[in-house]
């Protein structure tokens, strides 16, 4: 008992020091959570609010009209929220004097920090908004040289104080160009064509012939819309880019070495066959999705996957970078949406020959095909690829992906479950434009 | 009994005293709390001043031990009834806790001063384990509300129970009375590591792991062997990294570590806690007349206690609470009976208070896995105070300094009932804080004429 008993009055004596020691640990730990408190708690604790405003100074949250619901539920406006301006960036925004040990008595005479973006200002994200008509979908723009970010519009979109009383099972708390994937349609047709030029440029310079159908091992035929009867004929990549001809495409593919075109797709950014590449996980501190498709072989789901359909699914925050950097030379500027956080950060994607290429064949394809007589695409964008994606349920969602080298613009737009009547993407682009800086 | 009553004194004192005191401390609480800083001092003085009168008429064998430990609990009891009072729980939870507190008397009464346990007594508070745990693992419900799915309480007649909290002392009560006597080792170890089992089974983490602790100082001390104890508590690691790979419940809540902020899984009590403690700022807390403002949070009065204290005081209030804490295991393990039951009875106490005061506050601000454990003496609850009452009669019953006069003065009243004993003692008491009394202020005085 004796022995026992020294020994324990050590043990003792340690849980003693335990405890004295959890006064420091404690008051570590506490002041670890005054770096987690988001600035919404600040404002809903003290009735006061930080500021975010757009590039031109005016306000878009914190200010007498929240505009959170019309850039896309950026800003962030309510718990369910999480991927949004005010949470990622709540070190920024919050009060600069506050510390643990004053508390809220700190807050009273302190100034709260505002935090500029990069977005486009509210009057002109408001006409973007009304471009779409009251179709679901969502808009991506930004500067490929600079990465400032000039819209991550995304619709329908709600604030969350309003949300409370409307259904939020379409994902209108969510912003869709950050955490949303589109089966890509035909769109995929330019990340094909830099598989083919990555690989060996003269694949790019055959022409093929479209009968309408292209038979595979599979069973799946490639089958084309083209609007004529018995296909488009024989013709170049320049037109099947400007047609965007399946059977082209998928003829194109099987020229293509399957193991160099899935290191080119991880060096796009996608994750391919479930083994991800290089690819962009964040927007400054905000989280994005990543593009992802499968090529394992010739056969028909392999083929549809680089045509557009299948198993692609990409973001469109990738595709407006892929599309970038054709004009900027296979470099893309990555994207940021504070100003200043910018500091001409670029990702290579493709080879600046490859770049000079395609956008050489790109640009041809859009002068031929989609300005007044085809899309009515203003002249102000040098390249542009339309998509058309089927949806399991029948409906079919609208995208374009496209390049303005005077604007120094990359963009990305997708109209969802599109009929007859409503807005195409070309039409919503054409708005966009004027209103770039 | 009769040789029981005579240790009874000082400890039943302290009981009543506390059952006066919130009796009184009830009687100010209005339902509105406004203007309660100023009465919220008052109680508190008026508390710390009766229990420190107490500890002085307690001075008798001259036992700076007891008179610590008696001051380390009035402080506790005083910040205890203080939170309960400014988070407005005291007044509708009066009757109950009185209800509690006498019954912890009785337990009390029954459990003190037992120096030989027969073996009668042993098996039947085993039998009390085992039909606890019973009881709990086939009738225990979790609490309404859906906060937890952890099946703890029982529900008799509108009043909850929870059996974990009376097995613990039941489990010290047996691995004390096993000291050199084999038989009743394997018992109590067997009961301990099952309890443990049942408990974790039912989602009682926290209870769980205290017993744990509590077997682990029982094996080190009956077995007279650290290496034993040591394999255990490694054993036990193992077992823990096992549990929280196969266990939805146990890795949930361990996932949830170090994230409180975010609010995981909707869990908001301690991300509203931690804000509120920085919100008030470290060195003023939130100020009394915002304590009714944490009553929000889920659980605040018992399972964040004592981060409530510290919301709503800052962190001065820390230093006293824990050192109050640290005094009590230091003065309580630092014994040396010549009984080994009490000294048994001293270790396995400072134990269950260090697990208890360590998982209750570190899991309340997130430093470690939340467990939702009582903080002794500090938090609301019927079970965990008349279980503490039942803990604290046993040590005092060990450390009582009026051991052996006592014990003399009993065989010499043999006969007499226990109202007149009773009735004795007081007048005793009465009587040595009459002489003490008059002995300060004799000295007093004496000083006065010498100068």
């Amino acid at each position: 008992m004796h022995r026992s008993e020294k020994r324990y009055r050590k043990l003792i004596l340690a849980l003693a020091l335990v405890l004295l020691v959890m006064l420091p640990a404690s008051l570590i730990r506490i002041s670890l959570a005054a770096s987690q408190i988001s600035a919404r708690t600040f404002t809903e604790r003290t009735g006061r609010s930080s500021v975010i405003t757009d590039r031109k100074g005016g306000v878009l949250s914190g200010g007498e009209t929240d505009f959170d619901s019309v850039v896309g539920n950026l800003t962030g406006n309510g718990w369910s929220a999480d991927n949004t301006i005010s949470r990622r960036y709540a070190g920024k925004l919050k009060p600069s004097g506050f510390n643990a040990l004053t508390g809220e008595a700190g807050l009273s005479d302190r100034s709260w920090k505002s935090l500029e973006t990069t977005l486009l200002p509210v009057q002109d994200q408001v006409t973007l908004k009304d471009a779409f008509r009251g179709k679901r979908g969502c808009l991506f723009s930004y500067n490929y040289k600079t990465g400032e970010v000039y819209t991550l519009l995304s619709l329908p979109s709600a604030s969350f104080l309003a949300a409370g009383e409307e259904n939020t099972d379409d994902g209108r708390l969510l912003n869709r160009c950050l955490d949303a994937s589109y089966i890509s349609g035909s769109t995929m047709k330019v990340v094909t064509t830099i598989c083919a030029l990555e690989q060996d440029p003269s694949l790019a310079e055959a022409s093929y012939d479209c009968g309408g159908r292209f038979e595979t091992e599979g069973g799946m035929d490639v089958t084309c819309l083209g609007d004529k009867e018995g296909g488009h004929g024989t013709h170049d990549l320049v037109g099947a880019l400007g047609v965007s001809c399946n059977v082209y495409f998928a003829q194109l593919i099987r020229t293509l070495n399957v193991d160099q075109a899935a290191q080119t797709l991880r060096q796009l950014g996608f994750t391919v066959n479930g083994i991800s590449g290089s690819s962009l996980k964040n927007v400054g501190e905000l989280d994005k999705t990543v593009s992802s498709t499968s090529f394992i072989d010739y056969k028909a789901g392999s083929l549809w996957s680089l045509i557009g359909q299948g198993s692609t699914q990409v973001n469109v925050i990738d595709m407006a970078m892929i599309a970038g950097a054709a004009a900027g030379g296979g470099e893309a500027a990555l994207p940021c949406v504070i100003a200043g956080e910018a500091k001409g950060k670029t990702k290579t994607l493709y080879s600046p020959e490859t770049a000079s290429l395609l956008s050489g064949y790109w640009s041809k394809a859009t002068e031929q095909y989609y300005r007044d007589g085809g899309k009515g695409l203003t002249s102000l964008i040098d390249m542009a690829k339309t998509g058309t994606a089927e949806q399991g349920d029948g409906t079919v969602n609208r995208l374009l992906m496209g390049v303005s080298r005077e604007k120094q613009t990359a963009f990305m737009i997708v109209v969802e479950n599109w009929q007859e009547g409503d807005p195409m993407p070309a039409d919503i682009a054409n708005t966009l434009m004027p209103l770039l800086p | 009994m009769k040789k029981t009553l005579p240790r009874l004194g000082a400890p039943l004192l302290t009981i009543l005293f506390s059952i006066l005191l919130m009796t009184y401390v009830s009687s100010l609480a209005d339902p509105d709390l406004g203007d309660s800083a100023f009465r919220l001092y008052r109680t508190a003085m008026l508390l710390t001043s009766f229990m420190a009168l107490l500890a002085f008429l307690m001075d008798m064998g001259k036992g700076i031990r007891l008179q610590s430990m008696i001051l380390s609990l009035s402080v506790l009891s005083s910040c205890g009834c203080t939170i309960q009072f400014l988070l407005g729980n005291i007044r509708d939870h009066l009757v109950y806790q009185v209800l509690f507190m006498a019954a912890a008397a009785l337990v009390f009464l029954f459990l003190a001063g037992k120096c030989a346990v027969s073996d009668r007594l042993f098996y039947l508070a085993a039998a009390g384990v085992v039909l606890l745990l019973a009881l709990n693992y086939f009738l225990g419900q979790a609490p309404p509300g859906g906060f937890t799915t952890a099946r703890l309480w029982l529900f008799v007649g509108g009043v909850s129970i929870q059996p974990g909290e009376m097995v613990k002392i039941l489990l010290i009560f047996l691995g004390a009375a096993s000291y050199r006597k084999w038989q009743r080792c394997a018992v109590s170890f067997a009961l301990c590591l099952s309890s443990c089992l049942i408990l974790l089974k039912l989602s009682d983490m926290g209870n769980a792991a205290v017993i744990f602790l509590i077997l682990v100082v029982q094996v080190f001390y009956l077995l007279d062997s650290w290496k034993l104890a040591l394999l255990l508590v490694t054993g036990a690691f193992t077992a823990f990294a096992w549990l929280i790979r196969h266990s939805a419940y146990a890795s949930a809540r361990l996932s949830n570590w170090g994230h409180a902020m975010e609010r995981p899984g909707g869990v908001h009590q301690q991300a509203d806690l931690l804000e509120a403690i920085l919100f008030g700022g470290l060195i003023n807390g939130v100020g009394a007349d915002h304590a009714g403002s944490l009553k929000s949070i889920y659980a605040i009065d018992s399972d964040m206690a004592l981060g409530a204290l510290l919301a709503v005081f800052g962190a001065g209030i820390l230093f006293i609470v824990l050192g109050a804490y640290v005094i009590l295991i230091w003065q309580a393990a630092g014994n040396h009976s010549v009984y080994p039951f009490s000294h048994l009875v001293l270790v396995q106490a400072s134990m269950l208070i260090f697990a208890q005061v360590f998982l209750n506050f570190g899991g309340s601000i997130d430093l470690i896995p939340f467990t939702g454990i009582t903080a002794p003496l500090l938090s609301l609850g019927g079970s965990s105070m008349v279980c503490f009452g039942a803990l604290t009669g046993m040590c005092f019953a060990a450390e009582c300094p009026i051991l052996k006069s006592a014990d003399s003065l009993a065989r010499e009243t043999e006969n007499v009932d226990i109202l007149s004993n009773l009735l004795k003692f007081g007048s005793r008491y009465l009587k040595a804080a009459a002489y003490r009394l008059k002995e300060v202020i004799c000295t007093v005085l004496k000083k006065d004429t010498e100068n």
